[in-house]
Formats: structure tokens, C-alpha cells, sequence
């Protein structure tokens, strides 16, 4: 044993590096509850109870007090208006008022206290017509299971206890203590053990229990024990548990975005996706995410080639990760180089070859723009070579093969990445830039109408380097075909349009920018026309079948 | 109660946060352990606190002839998180076998939500020891878990930090 003798010092954080292995992932978790989803989106999957079903909406019983939510809104990236999503963006602080309401709603329905009402809607998982049909039935039966304390008992609330050194032994601490709290259960434990119990439970949005028995902590009990505001904390998260049981609430996606999005038009959506378009929803700070995959707005791309890229470039991400920040061979002497910065031009120090990064290809061969090089195609010579090498064995066709599709991979995975860090570093120059036009309106006249250009601009940059950055994960998934051909013609025009708004907002000078209203307005009008093109050209590609979703 | 009491109290739980240490609950229990001689279960210390051992036999029950070990890390912030259990063999000690049990995977980690969302701060090693000793002892399946071959060639060394999802609680 004396290897374990190590283990001085334990502490869960010790495997940190451990890679995380989820048993039954989340996704298995979702795909259950889906198989029982009601019409209304309201996921079935806690109770087996089949009578009764939609006796009660829950509708009914809910005012609408989510009034402030944005009003109904539709996108305009998509052609017909069947296509289009249906939504009510909401905030955190709309959701709590919305909570709050449903547990005024059952506190005078089946008149409770708003404690009371609150931890039995908690222990329902917020599904209240569950909770008022099994409550009429028997309410006894419901207190007692949920943890409320039953009417009538003798057990008196809970009561916060001083005593003097000696007087009390903690069972949970084994200390001797002199300020405790016990439930109506009478279970009694120091104020200091009960503190650490309720921790790290409050950010479940379940209802907190008694350490010893099923009495449940009410917002009273949780607000002393661990200070003021701890039960609104509970509330807080239970809307995590709300938003997840009604499948029509989405969160959006974008990194600490607490919004979420209400889509009216729930039993739409596969049919939106069906026909190959992105249901795409905007939350309240304006994030547009593409509510089937809980992704950001991935148009063109059809929902289920955006998962498989996202999945691949998950898969893959190391390979193509390792092979794309270490060394590559010159494609001429053979001796290896490595990749020093962000440009693709790449010079061989021992041949002073110059050569493409993604292609291989000689870099004259792309002329003097990057962006022309957006066609994967085989290499001809490659193909003389293999023939010079019939005898190749199975195994190294096989070998040659992956090493083949890795490298088509990679070219597209590579003008992906491109595109996706170049949309951070437009985010960041546009922010600046409408800073220092921001500073220009207070010193000088001009007027927020007047500077507005800059905003729609900075939005139709970011909107069409996103439809770009896509394009390629698109092309990836396509037959080789002339269609195609048509296809990298016009990602190569969006490319050079999204480049040439990109570097308008390089100009430094605010009244520099001022001065060039007309430019900017015109480049990105120009580009709005390419990305519209890039978008029915990519939706035409599908029709022919050119989409064919192979790697 | 006034606003004052509640203010000092709060900062009494503060203080003592920092400071209070998991160490007189592990020597009751030891003590406890060491006292209770429980059937079939033979708990064996070590120097370190926050790790022990336990040898547990099974009685009335075909599938479990052997004797089995089980190795018990306490976390600092024990008892109110679970301790991590894990079966283990032991060639020295002649302990060849990780039981075979529906929720006990062949490297030892054991799928009980006793060891997750069940665990509350009242359990002790001690009754976690009954609760994995009843287990075996009322099982009768001869088998691993459906996804064996599949989690323990993924599965971190640590058990708690998987995500285990405890559907059947009637095994
Ligand atoms: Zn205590
Ligand atoms: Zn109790
Ligand atoms: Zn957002
Ligand atoms: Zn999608
Ligand atoms: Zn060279
Ligand atoms: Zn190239």
C-alpha cells in the first residue's frame, strides 16, 4: 500500500488533468425526456401519470407578466416567411418576474403561502398543472413529499438556538457549538454546518432538504441561515430548471449571456430545418444564435452539416491543432519549416522556395491576394506520382488516403479558423472605432443619426464574415463538382468584399471616418449584395445535390 | 431578531469557515469504526487522515465468496461532500477480485448516488460501509454495467468527477 501513502494531502481538484468523462452525457439525458415532450414544449418526463393531460394549461393560470419582454420579432436572413422562427427574447430579470407570478398564481389557487407554494412549484420542476391536479387529488400527500410541512401538525416552524459552551454537540461537525437552527422536523445542527450544507445547493434550483429527512428549507430558513438574498439566489437558478424543462425556452449560447429566447412557433422548427433553413433567434444583447442547435447563427450552412463540422473540428481540433502549429515540409527540399505567424506565404530557409501554407502550391500561383486561395482541389502532380507507384500496397493507399481527406480538412478547417479569429479582431477594431467616433459627437457637432453609418457597418461586417467563415465548412462537405466551381467564385467575391470593409476600419482618425460616410456605406452595401448571393448560391448548391455531408 | 444579531452571527460563520477543520468528525468516526466491530466489514487506518481501507465480506450471497477492499479518500470539504470509494485489489494482501455488481464498474468505481447527489452530511463512513455491503449482498445479477468496457477506457481516476446517471435504484 505504500504507494498510496502519497495521497497526503487529498483534495478532489488533484485529478483536475484528468480528462472529463461523462457517463451518460447531457444529450442522452435530453433525447429521453424528448421521447414524452407534449405539444406545448413542456418536456413529461418526471411523472408517468398519463390521465389528465392538458386538463390544465399551464398558460391558464400564468399572468403574462413578462409585458417587457421585446416584442415578437422575426429575422430577416431567410427568404419566405413560413421559414421564419416565431420568438419573445427574454431576460433573467423578465424569467425571475415570470416565476414569481406562477408562485402568486398557486399560493392563491390552493391558498398557500408563497413559501409554501414556491418549494412545492420547485419540487414540481415548475410544472404546475402537475403540481395543482395531484395537489386537489391529495394534499397531504404532495406537502409531505415535497417537504412542506403538513397543516395542522404539531411540529412548530423553525427556530434559530443560542447555547453556552457545552450545552450542544453538533452531530455533523462533532463540535461544540452555541449557535444552531432546527427545522419543524426538529433535527437540529450548528448554523455553521448548515451554512456549508446549503452551499453549493442553492445553484441546483431544487428544493433544499433537511440533512436528516425530507422537511424542506423554505426561503425564510435559507435567507438566515446563509444571509439575505440567499432564497432569491435558489429562485435564480431555478429558472435554469424551468428553462429546461419547457423545451420551447432556449439560453443563449454566447459565453455569459443570461438570456433566453421563447420560441412561439416550437412545432415549426424541424420543418425549418428540414428545409435546409437556420432558425435563427436574437437575444437580448443582441447575440444571434440558431435556436435548433444552440449554436451561433451558422448560415448557410443547413443545422445538421454545421453539427457534423462542429463535431469534426472537435474530433479533430488536436491533430489539426498539432499539425498546423508545428512544422511542415518544404514541398520542394523536403527539409522542414515551421510556421511563424499568421500568414500563409511561406519562404523556405534552406531553397528560398516560396510557397502556400494551406496549398502547398507555389505562392505565384495565388497571385498577389490571400484570399484566392480557397479551392481544395487534388494536386495533379500528386496524382502522376501515384500512378508512377502502382505497387503501392493496400495499406499505404489507405495511408495516402487519409492523409489526403486530412489535408482537405485541414485547407478548409484552416480558412475557417482564419475567419473565425479574424471575426474577434473586426469585433474589437469596430468597438474601437465607434469609441473614437463616440468621443468625436461630444467634441464636435455631429450627431448620433448622422454617426449610425458606423454601427450598421460594423454589423454587416461581422454578420457577413460569419456567413464567409461558414461557406467553408459548407464547401468542405460538397462534391467537387463545376457547381462547386460557381460556388468558391462567389465565396471568393464575399471574401474580398468582407476584406475590403474589414480595412476601411482600419482608418484611425474620426473625422477621417466621418469623410468617408459614402465609402463605408457603399462597401457595405456592396457586400450585403455578396453575402445575399453567397447565401442562395449555397441554398442552390443543395438543391442539385452537391451537398453530399461526406468527410 | 434584529438586524445586529444576524450581522455578528453571519460573521461568526466566516471566521469559522477558514478555520474549522474536518479532523474531529474523522476521529469520532474512527473511534466509532474502531469500536463497532460491524460483521463483515474490517476497516483498516492509516497514517493519513483523509485515507483508509475496508475489507468487506459478504454473507447468504453465492456471487460473493471473496473478500473485498474498498479505498476511501475524504475530500477537505468532508462531510459535506462524499467521500470517493473506489474497489481495489491488492496481490499482497491476496484481494484478486473487484466484485461483480451492476453498478460496479471492473476498475473498481461504483455507480451509487449514495456517492453523489444522496450523500448528505448526516451519512458516515461507517453507514456508507452497511449501504455498499447490502448491495452486494441483495444483489443477485451476475453481471458488470451495460457501458463497462466503454467508461473504464475513458474514465478518469477519479470517480466523482463523473457524471453518473442513477437510473435504477432498485439493484
Ligand atoms: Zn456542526
Ligand atoms: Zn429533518
Ligand atoms: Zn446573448
Ligand atoms: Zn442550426
Ligand atoms: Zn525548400
Ligand atoms: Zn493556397
Amino acid at each position: 500500500m505504500s504507494d498510496d501513502q502519497s495521497f497526503m494531502n487529498y483534495s478532489p481538484d488533484e485529478f483536475e488533468s484528468d480528462a472529463e468523462f461523462e457517463y451518460e452525457d447531457d444529450d442522452e439525458v435530453v433525447e429521453v425526456a424528448s421521447a414524452s415532450q407534449s405539444d406545448d414544449g413542456v418536456v413529461d418526463d418526471d411523472y408517468d401519470d398519463d390521465e389528465g393531460d392538458g386538463e390544465f394549461e399551464e398558460g391558464d393560470y400564468e399572468n403574462d407578466n413578462a409585458g417587457d419582454a421585446s416584442d415578437f420579432k422575426q429575422e430577416d436572413t431567410l427568404s419566405t416567411k413560413k421559414d421564419l422562427v416565431e420568438y419573445k427574447a427574454h431576460s433573467t430579470k423578465d424569467l425571475v418576474a415570470k416565476l414569481s407570478a406562477q408562485t402568486k398564481n398557486i399560493s392563491s389557487v390552493l391558498e398557500l403561502t408563497d413559501d409554501n407554494a414556491l418549494t412545492l412549484l420547485q419540487f414540481y420542476s415548475w410544472n404546475s398543472e402537475r403540481l395543482m391536479e395531484e395537489y386537489m387529488d391529495d394534499p397531504d400527500r404532495v406537502k409531505t413529499a415535497a417537504g412542506v410541512i403538513v397543516d395542522g401538525s404539531t411540529k412548530a416552524g423553525s427556530t434559530f438556538k443560542k447555547y453556552n459552551k457545552g450545552e450542544f454537540m453538533c452531530f455533523i461537525c462533532c463540535d461544540e457549538k452555541t449557535q444552531t437552527y432546527q427545522l419543524s422536523c426538529g433535527d437540529e445542527y450548528c448554523l455553521d454546518c448548515y451554512s456549508k450544507y446549503i452551499k453549493d445547493k442553492t445553484s441546483s434550483g431544487k428544493v433544499i432538504k433537511c440533512p436528516n429527512c425530507d422537511v424542506a428549507l423554505n426561503s425564510q430558513d435559507l435567507d438566515f441561515i446563509a444571509g439575505e438574498g440567499e432564497s432569491f439566489k435558489l429562485i435564480e437558478s431555478s429558472i435554469k430548471e424551468y428553462v429546461e424543462r419547457h423545451r420551447s425556452y432556449k439560453w443563449c449560447p454566447s459565453v455569459d449571456c443570461p438570456n433566453v429566447v421563447e420560441i412561439l412557433n416550437f412545432a415549426d422548427i424541424p420543418n425549418i430545418v428540414s428545409e435546409n433553413h437556420v432558425p435563427v433567434v436574437t437575444c437580448n444583447h443582441n447575440h444571434q444564435f440558431c435556436v435548433s442547435c444552440s449554436f451561433e447563427n451558422h448560415t448557410p450552412v443547413p443545422c445538421g452539416i454545421a453539427k457534423q463540422w462542429v463535431t469534426k473540428c472537435k474530433d479533430d481540433s488536436e491533430t489539426a491543432n498539432w499539425i498546423m502549429s508545428n512544422t511542415q515540409q518544404c514541398p520542394k527540399c523536403d527539409s522542414s519549416i515551421e510556421k511563424n505567424g499568421g500568414c500563409n506565404h511561406m519562404t523556405c530557409k534552406k531553397c528560398r522556395y516560396e510557397f502556400c501554407w494551406i496549398c502547398s502550391q507555389d505562392w505565384t500561383s495565388h497571385g498577389t491576394s490571400y484570399y484566392q486561395c480557397t479551392a481544395f482541389r487534388d494536386n495533379p502532380n500528386d496524382k502522376a506520382k501515384n500512378k508512377e507507384k502502382e505497387e503501392l500496397t493496400a495499406k499505404q493507399k489507405l495511408r495516402n488516403l487519409t492523409k489526403n481527406s486530412l489535408k482537405k480538412y485541414l485547407h478548409y478547417y484552416n480558412l475557417y479558423a482564419v475567419h473565425e479569429s479574424s471575426t474577434k479582431l473586426d469585433d474589437k477594431r469596430c468597438k474601437f472605432v465607434e469609441e473614437k467616433v463616440r468621443e468625436l459627437q461630444e467634441t464636435s457637432g455631429i450627431s448620433w443619426i448622422e454617426a449610425q453609418f458606423l454601427v450598421e457597418s460594423a454589423e454587416a461586417l461581422l454578420k457577413a464574415r460569419k456567413v464567409l467563415k461558414w461557406s467553408y465548412a459548407f464547401a468542405y462537405y460538397c462534391d467537387r463538382t463545376g457547381l462547386l466551381d460557381i460556388f468558391e467564385e462567389v465565396q471568393a467575391k464575399l471574401a474580398e468584399s468582407v476584406e475590403n470593409l474589414s480595412k476601411l476600419f482600419e482608418i484611425e482618425d474620426p473625422l477621417e471616418i466621418v469623410r468617408n460616410k459614402l465609402e463605408f456605406l457603399n462597401k457595405s452595401h456592396f457586400l450585403q449584395e455578396r453575402q445575399k448571393a453567397m447565401i442562395s448560391c449555397t441554398l442552390e448548391s443543395i438543391d442539385y445535390g452537391c451537398l453530399s455531408g461526406k468527410d | 431578531m434584529t438586524t445586529s444579531i444576524l450581522t455578528s452571527t453571519l460573521q461568526t460563520i466566516k471566521t469559522n469557515w477558514q478555520t474549522m477543520s474536518v479532523r474531529q468528525r474523522l476521529l469520532k468516526e474512527y473511534r466509532t469504526l474502531e469500536h463497532n466491530n460491524l460483521d463483515g466489514i474490517n476497516p483498516i487506518l492509516t497514517e493519513n487522515l483523509h485515507l483508509l481501507y475496508a475489507d468487506i465480506k459478504i454473507f447468504d450471497n453465492e456471487l460473493y465468496q471473496d473478500t473485498y477492499r474498498v479505498k476511501i479518500m475524504i475530500p477537505e470539504q468532508y462531510p459535506y461532500v462524499s467521500p470517493v470509494v473506489i474497489f481495489m485489489k491488492s496481490t499482497e494482501d491476496n484481494i484478486n477480485t473487484i466484485p461483480i455488481h451492476p453498478h460496479i464498474y471492473s476498475n473498481g468505481h461504483i455507480c451509487l448516488d449514495l456517492l453523489g447527489p444522496a450523500w448528505t452530511p448526516i451519512q458516515t463512513i461507517n453507514s456508507l460501509l452497511i449501504s455498499l455491503q447490502s448491495i452486494l449482498a441483495s444483489n443477485s445479477r451476475n453481471e458488470r454495467p451495460s457501458d463497462d468496457e466503454k467508461y473504464v477506457a475513458k474514465a478518469p481516476k477519479n470517480p466523482s468527477k463523473t457524471r453518473f446517471v442513477y437510473h435504477d435504484e432498485t439493484i
